[in-house]
Order: structure tokens, then sequence, then C-alpha cells
């Protein structure tokens, strides 16, 4: 048998995506040939493909087929207004195998579901993985995520729409306030669970770390639904404090690669060769400690109000220090 | 370069053959048969190795096989290749994948092409229950995993050769953990973080290796960056000799990082940090749990450099307690930037 290759993506991509084309054509066919007719709004649903790209594909699979290309050896699609009728696609009835990439994403999306505290180990998710395997190949592969104390009850209550009390602890020391919020959704990003959530303390949207609430309470009402802005969408949105700064931080090239997942924008190059990242900082605390991170040679440009940032971050972890005496080595 | 009309429905048309094909045909067979390539030979053999290409990309291996004659090799794509097995899907499976498909958004969105493939249709409009950072390499690792192919792929400057035994989304990093054959004299067990891999995995043939029998990955993870190599300790071969030095990329007999010394560190980690910090370094590191939710954690070093970056990027959430070294280094770093 021979072997499948696995280019990069970039391969791919410099093909402007005529196997991805392909690929998807194929599967839009092999449904055709199982269910024999559909109207265009629910394929183009299915495939989520914009109706008249897809049009536009089937009509040049009508003129496909074997050779010698006689009538009786053409795909048969007729295509009109509103649907699609399809004879004599035999050879492709049963659909094309998964690609790498899409037997890795059903696989981590299910092994991720099933990491979500609360799901069933024994449920028909388990066993649709278990035949996934059988059929493809162990798969191991697994995704951890935390699983906060709260997280059932809040999950609760963003279902319920119910305005709830937390006692939430801060980033900083003796930051710990109590508030009232409205859940709007609980969602894991890079394995940790957080809560988008309208606070009325703030009066504004908050991202809430779960494993920082320390307790929760249902604060009696509900709440109604609001659009939750931009700025918490994708899983890298910010997820600080009181106010979000945009702040340009400048460092050696190097050194670059440590602020790639948190850039907020385009990079840019100083004039004596640093780069420089904007990074969405949520306030002073946060800059601290990333800049205590990022060693000596990073610096912030700019606003000039947070240059002070890693100087009294720095100076609160000393008085840490200060208060236990160097213990020998033993 | 745009996929031209005509060159999609040569490829549809190469498909149709290939599959439909009882024998393999050769390049002369197709470019009469098959609708839409060139007539003159070397046009001819251009277009169909980049139609074949195309295939490839798309995940439709052509199998070559010899069949003798003046034409030599023939073409064909195999039944097995091609299809997907029947998954015997109840029902209630289908709807499980797919709202595991919905509600894990993945970057890419690739699960809604398999969602697609299998014919089953998505659950609308659902909201997230988690975002996972997907990567290029991901989709041709998780496939080396499955067919047991050892992998090439360059990391930390050197080309490596690795038996993939698993991968495991953990802390918001995916990894990869697989013996590399290009570490030591026997092999490595190593894990290496997916995102840091330097170019494209390359696998090799199917079944190049066996994997351990009951080998759990998530227990053999090595996460924090400044673990030691699993010799560092014992300071001995694979095959038992001992005292080879560990090539990683560079110079033979060059000490490189997993040849330094290895002490045990000693933290306080208070309740802003101890979770992610017992993430890091196991549960086997917990030494005690204060009232306060703060924890204690003993642990080995491999790497100083990387142990003080972490702990300097916690501000004030952490303190080195032991050793009085490491403690120092900390110090002296707070003291400068905090501008004493």
């Amino acid at each position: 048998m021979s072997v499948p290759a696995t280019p990069g993506r970039r391969a791919q991509h410099e093909l402007a995506g005529a196997g991805e084309r392909l690929r998807r054509l194929l599967a839009v066919l092999a449904y055709l040939a199982r269910v024999g007719e559909a109207s265009i709004a629910e394929l183009a649903e299915r495939f989520g493909l914009d109706e008249r790209v897809l049009v536009g594909e089937l009509e040049l699979a009508a003129c496909c087929g074997l050779p010698p290309y006689t009538p009786d050896q053409l795909l048969e699609l007729v295509v009109d207004d509103e649907r699609v009728v399809a004879h004599g696609l035999d050879v492709l009835r049963r659909p094309p195998r998964l690609t790498p990439d899409e037997g890795f994403a059903v696989a981590a999306a299910a092994r991720a579901l099933l990491a979500v505290p609360g799901s069933d180990p024994a449920g028909p998710l388990a066993s649709a993985l278990a035949k996934l395997e059988a059929a493809l190949g162990e798969d191991r592969l697994d995704v951890e995520l935390d699983s906060p104390e709260h997280l059932g009850a809040l999950r609760d209550a963003v279902e319920e729409r119910a305005l709830v009390e937390v006692d939430y602890l801060g980033s900083r020391p003796g930051g710990e306030t109590t508030r009232v919020v409205e859940p709007h959704r609980v969602v894991a990003l890079e394995g940790r669970f957080y809560c988008d959530a309208y606070c009325h303390l703030a009066g504004g949207w908050r991202r809430f770390q779960l494993d920082r609430v320390e307790a929760l309470r249902r604060a009696g009402g509900t709440f109604e639904r609001r659009p939750v802005p931009p700025e918490l969408e994708g899983p890298h949105a910010f997820t600080g404090g009181d106010s979000a700064t945009l702040a340009l931080v400048a460092l050696p090239e190097g050194r670059r690669v440590l602020l790639d997942r948190v850039a907020a924008g385009p990079v840019e190059r100083s004039d004596d060769g640093r780069v420089v990242v904007p990074v969405r900082v949520g306030d002073e605390h946060f800059l601290g400690r990333l800049l205590l991170r990022l060693g000596p040679d990073a610096e912030v440009l700019h606003p000039p109000s947070l240059a002070g940032a890693r100087a009294s971050v720095a100076a609160a972890a000393l008085r840490r220090y200060g208060a236990r005496p160097v213990t020998p080595d033993r | 370069m745009v996929l031209r009309a005509n060159r999609l429905e040569r490829i549809t048309n190469l498909v149709l053959a290939l599959l439909d094909t009882p024998r393999p045909l050769s390049l002369r067979e197709i470019g009469d048969v098959v609708a839409g390539y060139p007539a003159e030979q070397g046009a001819l053999r251009q277009a169909f190795e980049r139609d074949k290409r195309t295939l490839r990309d798309g995940g439709i291996p052509v199998a070559v096989e010899r069949i003798g004659g003046e034409d030599q090799v023939g073409y064909k794509i195999l039944a097995e290749d091609y299809y997907l097995p029947d998954l015997g899907l109840e029902p209630a499976e289908e709807q499980a994948l797919a709202f595991a498909v919905a509600a894990v958004r993945i970057e890419g969105d690739l699960g809604r092409d398999v969602l697609a493939k299998l014919g089953t249709r998505g659950p609308g409009d659902v909201p997230p229950i988690a975002i996972l950072p997907s990567l290029p390499a991901l989709g041709p690792l998780q496939q080396a995993v499955r067919v047991k192919a050892v992998v090439e792929f360059a990391y930390r400057g050197r080309r490596r050769a690795v038996e993939p035994y698993g991968l495991l989304f953990r802390s918001g990093a995916w990894y990869l953990v697989g013996r590399d054959r290009t570490s030591g004299t026997g092999g490595e067990l190593r894990t290496f973080r997916v995102d840091r891999l330097e170019g494209d995995p390359v696998p090799g043939d199917p079944g190049g290796f066996v994997p351990p029998a009951g080998f759990d990955v998530a227990a053999e993870l090595r996460l924090a960056p400044w673990s030691p190599g699993p010799r560092a300790g014992a300071r001995r071969g694979a095959d038992g000799t001992g005292g080879s030095k560990i090539d990683r990329g560079g110079r033979p007999g060059e000490v490189t990082d997993d040849d330094r010394d290895v002490c045990e560190v000693v933290v306080e980690v208070d309740v802003r940090e101890a979770r992610a910090a017992l993430a890091l370094v196991g549960p086997g590191a917990l030494e005690a749990r204060l009232d306060d939710g703060s924890v204690r954690l003993r642990f080995a070093v491999g790497d100083e450099a990387a142990l003080v970056s972490w702990v300097l990027g916690c501000g004030d959430a952490v303190e080195v307690v032991e050793p009085a070294r490491i403690r120092a280094t900390i110090v002296d770093a707070l003291a400068r930037a905090a501008g004493l």
C-alpha cells in the first residue's frame, strides 16, 4: 500500500487550496451520491460554502466522468436554482477518507469535550471515538483541561441567566473583591476555564479566571443577554484587570518568540534593531511580571505611565524574600 | 497559482478514472483516455505530476505499480486508500461527534469537513466550551502516531528522527512525546513542544516502530522547561555502559544542557499560581499544601536559567526557598530590576 504523504500547510498554501478544493468537491459529490437529491441551501450550509461557489463547482463536475465520456459515463448532475439532482455517481458513493488534519481535528474535539468535568466517559462520544480509532488507528491523543471548583455551578448560572456574586482573587496580592456579575459564557482557553461576564462592580465586561473564584453564590434574579464585545473573542483575548491598555514592548530580535503568543498587532522594528511588540495589558502588575520574565533587555516604550511596572513588581517580590532569612544549603 | 476551472475538472476526471480502473494505467493511457491532458509527452508528464501532487495534498495517494512493457509503471488509486472505512456509528454517536466538533473550536474548523464526509448534520449554533489552538504540524504528527511512522523534524537547531508515541494538550500547549532515535546511544524519551518544531515534520513509512506497551503519554510528559533529561541524574547510557555524552546538535563532546548538574529546588507558590505551578512540575512535587491555598513544591532542575526566568515571571507569587544559591540569583535579579 502506498503512503499518504502529509505536506505542511505551507505547501498546500502555495497550491492555492487546489487539494483543498478537490477534497471538498469530492466530499460534496459523495454526499450527493448517497442522498440523490438536495437543496442548494442545505448543501451550502452543510459544507460551509457560498451558494454561488457551490453551484459553480457542481456545474464543473457535471462535465466529469469516466472514459470514454459517453453520456452514460458522465456524472449526471442537474442543477437548477434551488436543487441539485444526482445520478450515476456510484464510484463516489462511499465518502473519502479523512485527511490527517481532519483526523486530528475530530479526535482533538472529542478528547477535549471528554476532558470537560462532568462529561460521560462511557457515553456515545466515547464509543464514537473508539470506532474512529478502530478505523484510523489508535489516536494516542489527550487533552487536559483544568477542573476549577465552581465550573458546574457557573455553567448552570450561564444556562439559567442567573445573576451570581463571586469572591474573586485578583492577580495582585490583596486584590480580593466581591462582585455581582452576569455570566454570559464559560469557555476553556489554552486549557484554563474563564468566564466572560458583565460585571456590575466594574460597570463593564470582564474575563474571570475560574480557578481564582474563591466562592460563588446566586445573587437572586436573572439578566438579559448582551452582545459579547469583540475584544473578548478569540483564544488570546486579554484576560486582565481594570482597563485594557496597549503597551509597546521592545526586546532583542532573538527573544521575540517569547511574545509571539501575546502579540496584539503587527510587530515593528525600532531604530536600534530591536523588535517592538504591541501587548494588551490589564494592569501594571501583569506587565511587570511579563517584563521580569523577558529579562533586562526588554523595555516598555509606551505608555510612559507603565514604565515603572517592572520595578514595582520586583520591589513587591523582594519584600517577600526579605521576610525570610536565607537558609543555608543542606 | 490559481486552480483553473478546467484543471479541477481534469483532476476530478483523473480521480474517477484511477479509482474505477481494474488495473494500473500507464501515463500514456492516462493521456489517451482521461479528458483534459495535453497530447505532447513532456507536457503530459508535467501536468500529470502536478495533478498527482495536488491529489496527495488533498489526502489521496496515487499508487505506483510495476506493469512491465514499454511504460514500466502504472498508476491507480486503491480503494482502501481512498474510501473511508465504514465506521458503523449509531445515530447517538454521530450526534455526539457533531456536538463535540461544534462545541470545541479548533483553529481551522476542519471538524466540520469531517461531519460533511460522514454525512452528519451539525447541531447548529452551539456556544464554545473550549477553544484549542491548532498548528499545521499537528495533523501530520497525529497521522504518524496512528500509523506508527517515524517522523523527522528539526528541533532546537538539530535534525531529529522520532518515534511518536502520543500527543497531549497540557497547560495551554501541544506536546509530542516520543523516542528520539538521534539522542543518546539507544535513543531517548523526549518531550517536544509542537509550536517549537522548526519546519514541517516529515513522516516515514507506516509501521516504522512498535510503541512500548501501556505507554502513558501524560505520565511521561516532561513539561517544565528546566526538567533534567532522563539520563542527566543517572549518568548512564541506555545500554547500561554509561558515561557517554548526549549529542544535542552540538559538536561531539560538547557539554550540552542535558549534561549540566541537576539540583533539587524547593519553592513556595501562593494561591494565584499554585494550580499552574503544579501542572508544570507534576503532582509528585507537592510537599505541602498550606491553609492560605499556597503550596510548597520540591523538584529537580536541570536548566537553572529556565527556572529563574519562570520564577521571575511569577512576580511575588513564587519564592525560591532552596537552594540558597538560586535564591540569591533571584534576589539579585529582582534588586537590579527594582533599581536598588
